[in-house]
């Protein structure tokens, strides 16, 4: 394949350009890309989406796609799964080409919005509940939800959140939140946070919907959740009751994910839950309370370890008891 | 000479210890029905679970004080007294429930210093090992209770 760089006009750009859209719109990557209109032209948009994939993997982000960001794109499947749409080299512009599927189909309205509103929506009405996947890995556990309806006393609706005014170089929130996804201790790295709840996954790799994680819990009654929803910008937890792991303390289920505001960057967890009873609301309180505050501290320390800007003064915290 | 074959003394349970115990016991065993320890859904299993780590640890303490040559009075009074600590459960509290580890082996040493006559570290050492090997066990049973329940 010949150098792709602007204004060069042919197949391999339509190629190129249906590869970004592809890995643009794949929450596992997490790489936000502008949708390009693929119309075989190599022009201004395509060149900062290029740019926007080479600083994701740390090539030089000249905007020109030659033999080292070729390597990079192949690793991720460009060549083998990029489909054309038939056109003369020579000729005319192609028309455009149907943009691939997403890997994770939109649901309607609010619930990829993620303002506290929207979380505390999406957590309260549990709606992965119907979901094919949550449901099989349930089966595969023999496990049922713990649903926020099955808890005792208040609700309790709670956001812990820290502010990152830069992120590191070549670094993006969605990358940083899927790997949070991977690996929550080890990304956040707070031996507080580990002491109160330490996740286990059982299985490598991307995390997928449906997967049960056990959580080695402060004190005697250990638990595990399931992931409940996966997107670019917030995932979900939802904890259950296990034949094999038991129960977790609380009922419901908490959200990680990061939140643009102008020019800086909210990574939060926000929760809505119901503990099982009254001993578990007294003695959980202070543990869960620390536990998120440290992780948004740990949040803070990894962004700024890898030369970003966060800071723990910035953590804010919110809770509220409410009746429904 | 059987050093453990010594004559009984006048170390017996008072009616108020017995009452006590009793109510101690109860209690455990209906915080044990009433809330979700053990991570066991089932309250008979919470129950059996129960009696089976206030039984043992009954039985643990009246050992080591036989070991440790205490006549047959003080023996029963030693190990059903100390028994009585763990037996509220305080240590499978969801979140907090360790903690009040070492406040009950420290309860337990208290109780065999002034019940049984042990010394300062013999009552350390026979509290904390009976404390440690029970929660093991109750650890151990845990999950294969829970699996057997399931199948």
């Amino acid at each position: 394949m010949r150098i792709l760089k602007r204004a060069v006009r042919d197949r391999d750009v339509l190629r190129w350009q249906a590869f970004l859209n592809r890995i643009g719109s794949d929450p596992l990557i997490g790489l936000r890309l502008p949708f390009l209109r693929p119309d075989a032209i190599f022009g201004k948009n395509t060149q900062r989406a290029t740019q926007l994939f080479q600083r994701r993997y740390r090539l030089t982000p000249d905007g020109i796609v030659g033999a080292r960001t070729l390597a990079a794109a192949s690793e991720l499947g460009f060549l083998a799964t990029e489909k054309l749409t038939p056109t003369t080299p020579a000729g005319p512009p192609p028309p455009p080409v149907q943009p691939p599927p997403p890997v994770q189909p939109p649901p309607p309205g609010p619930a990829f919005g993620n303002t506290r509103a929207d979380s505390f929506r999406r957590l309260r009405s549990e709606g992965w509940k119907t979901d094919g996947r949550v449901q099989a890995g349930l089966n595969g556990a023999k496990a049922v939800l713990q649903s926020v309806e099955d808890g005792s006393g208040d609700y309790i609706y709670d956001e812990y959140r820290v502010r990152v005014d830069a992120m590191p170089e070549r670094a993006t929130p969605e990358a940083f939140l899927l790997e949070m996804a991977r690996d929550l201790n080890g990304t956040v790295s707070n031996l507080i946070f580990d002491g109160i709840n330490r996740f286990k996954r059982q299985v490598g790799g991307d995390p997928t919907v449906g997967e049960v994680i056990p959580i080695d819990i402060l004190g005697p009654d250990d638990g595990a959740v399931i992931l409940a929803e996966l997107r670019s910008n917030y995932f979900v937890f939802q904890t259950i009751d296990s034949d094999i792991m038991g129960s977790h303390p609380e009922n419901g289920s908490r959200e990680f994910g990061f939140e643009a505001q102008g020019n800086v960057i909210f990574f939060y967890t926000r929760g809505v839950s119901r503990p099982g009873n009254i001993i578990i609301r007294i003695a959980g309180s202070i543990p869960q309370s620390v536990g998120w505050t440290q992780l948004c501290y740990g949040i803070a320390d990894q962004i700024t370890r890898r030369g970003g800007r966060s800071s723990g003064d910035s953590f804010q915290q919110f809770k509220e008891s409410r009746g429904n | 000479m059987n050093v453990r074959a010594l004559p009984d003394d006048d170390n017996r349970l008072s009616p108020a210890e017995y009452a006590v115990a009793a109510v101690v016991v109860v209690a455990g065993l209906v915080i044990s029905a009433a809330v979700e320890i053990y991570d066991l859904r089932s309250g008979t299993a919470r129950i059996a679970l129960a009696l089976v780590s206030i039984s043992s640890t009954f039985c643990l303490f009246w050992l080591e004080l036989w070991i440790f040559g205490k006549p047959a009075t003080s023996r029963a009074r030693g190990a059903l007294l100390a028994t009585l600590p763990s037996a509220l459960l305080a240590s499978q509290v969801p979140y907090l429930g360790h903690l009040f580890i070492p406040i009950e082996i420290l309860a337990s040493m208290w109780i065999l210093r002034s019940r049984a006559g042990l010394g300062l570290w013999q009552a350390l050492l026979a509290a904390a090992a009976v404390r440690i090997v029970v929660l093991l066990l109750v650890h151990a049973l845990s999950p294969v209770l829970r699996q057997w329940l399931a199948v």
